[in-house]
């Protein structure tokens, strides 16, 4: 007796709905976003002296410590904004504080301001922020 | 394209094998990904030599002639993902890193010093969207916990510990297995090479809850 033939088993095709990987993926982004600047702002020399100042940079990569500025290399004006005048009255022991962090960390009063209140969310850029005075006299 | 950075400014607390673990998962779904290996030990590039499927995986180092941000810009705009895997101090890279993130994951174990250190670089992760002006999605991911189903107390505890400085933690943890100890020698990574094994299941889990909080991320951003 010839052996029965056993019919093929039947697949079902696979109906998992198709990989969305692709289309999930996030935008790319562009070249010129403006996160690729901010980051490059704390790459600069003051941005990793500021950030030991604070306690921010403990241990130096030496890859990538940003060189020291060379005299006649700094691009003039370093601030960016146009500045205005401020004044206002803080009560003496703030100023005492101010004071002592100028003379302990070497962060002016008016960095230590602006370093407080973007903290705080305003916007601030980092150029901004430099002390004028480390700058070369022309 | 999505950036994302392991950032923890103690070592040794599973940045390294987390970043490892990323990029090989973001292969596994056919994603192009490219590397950044700011640790001097090197170790991203040494360890997907030994995977064949990882060989590809474009990884670079810095250079004294490109600043990181430079760096990433090129890569970010040849693949879909970079992965940045920092040094385990706080360094004058950590808050460049970051501000170039879509997501900074700061992997945590359960010690007084991880806690300590961990809410550091989260502090510095929040710092680093503020100068940046930009959201950037962010949690700690639990490490070396333990594998089985009873969480210990250490771990609540932690939890609520991150929780009082408003730190977001990854409802998965990663967890302590010997598959992650021995990938360096294996050149086994569970979830490339057996994705129903329980350690691909704890990575993938813990993957899916980076997506979504990249994806959660990009919503914020494009709602302001």
């Amino acid at each position: 007796m010839p052996a029965r033939h056993s019919r093929p088993e039947l697949h079902g095709p696979d109906l998992s709905p198709p990989s969305k990987q692709t289309s999930n993926a996030p935008a790319r982004v562009a070249a010129d976003d403006p996160r690729f600047a901010a980051a490059a702002q704390l790459e600069t020399h003051d941005a990793y002296v500021r950030g030991i100042q604070e306690g921010r940079v403990r241990v130096v990569n030496p890859d990538t410590l940003p060189p020291r500025p060379v005299e006649g290399d700094l691009p003039t004006p370093r601030r960016r904004a146009a500045e205005t005048s401020l004044s206002t009255k803080v009560p003496e022991y703030v100023m005492q504080q101010l004071r002592l962090r100028y003379a302990e960390a070497g962060i002016t009063i008016r960095n230590q301001i602006l370093i407080a209140l973007r903290k705080e969310g305003l916007k601030i850029n980092e150029d901004d922020i430099q002390d004028e005075r480390k700058r070369p006299r022309k | 394209m999505s950036i994302i950075t392991f950032a923890q400014v103690k070592g040794g607390s599973g940045k390294t094998t987390a970043a490892m673990c990323t990029v090989a998962e973001l292969v596994a779904r056919g994603t192009s990904v490219a590397a950044l290996d700011l640790d001097p030990n090197r170790p991203l590039g040494e360890f997907f030599q030994r995977v064949p499927e990882l060989q590809h995986v474009d990884v670079t180092v810095p250079t004294s002639e490109r600043r990181v941000s430079a760096l990433v810009r090129e890569l970010a705009t040849r693949h879909d993902y970079v992965v940045i895997d920092l040094m385990g101090a706080a360094t004058n890279d950590t808050q460049v890193a970051m501000a170039l993130a879509d997501l900074v994951i700061v992997p945590s174990q359960m010690s007084g010093t991880d806690l300590k250190c961990g809410v550091e670089t989260w502090r510095q992760a929040v710092e680093a969207a503020e100068i940046s002006n930009r959201s950037i999605a962010r949690g700690v991911l639990l490490a070396r916990t333990s594998a089985g189903a009873v969480r210990p107390r250490v771990e609540a505890f932690l939890r609520e510990q991150y929780k009082r400085v408003g730190a977001h933690v990854f409802t998965t943890a990663f967890g302590d297995r010997a598959a992650w100890k021995e990938m360096t020698y294996s050149a086994h990574i569970p979830h490339l090479h057996d994705r129903e094994s329980n350690a691909a299941k704890n990575f993938i889990s813990v993957f899916e809850e980076m997506m979504a909080l990249i994806q959660a991320g990009s919503a914020a951003a494009a709602a302001a």
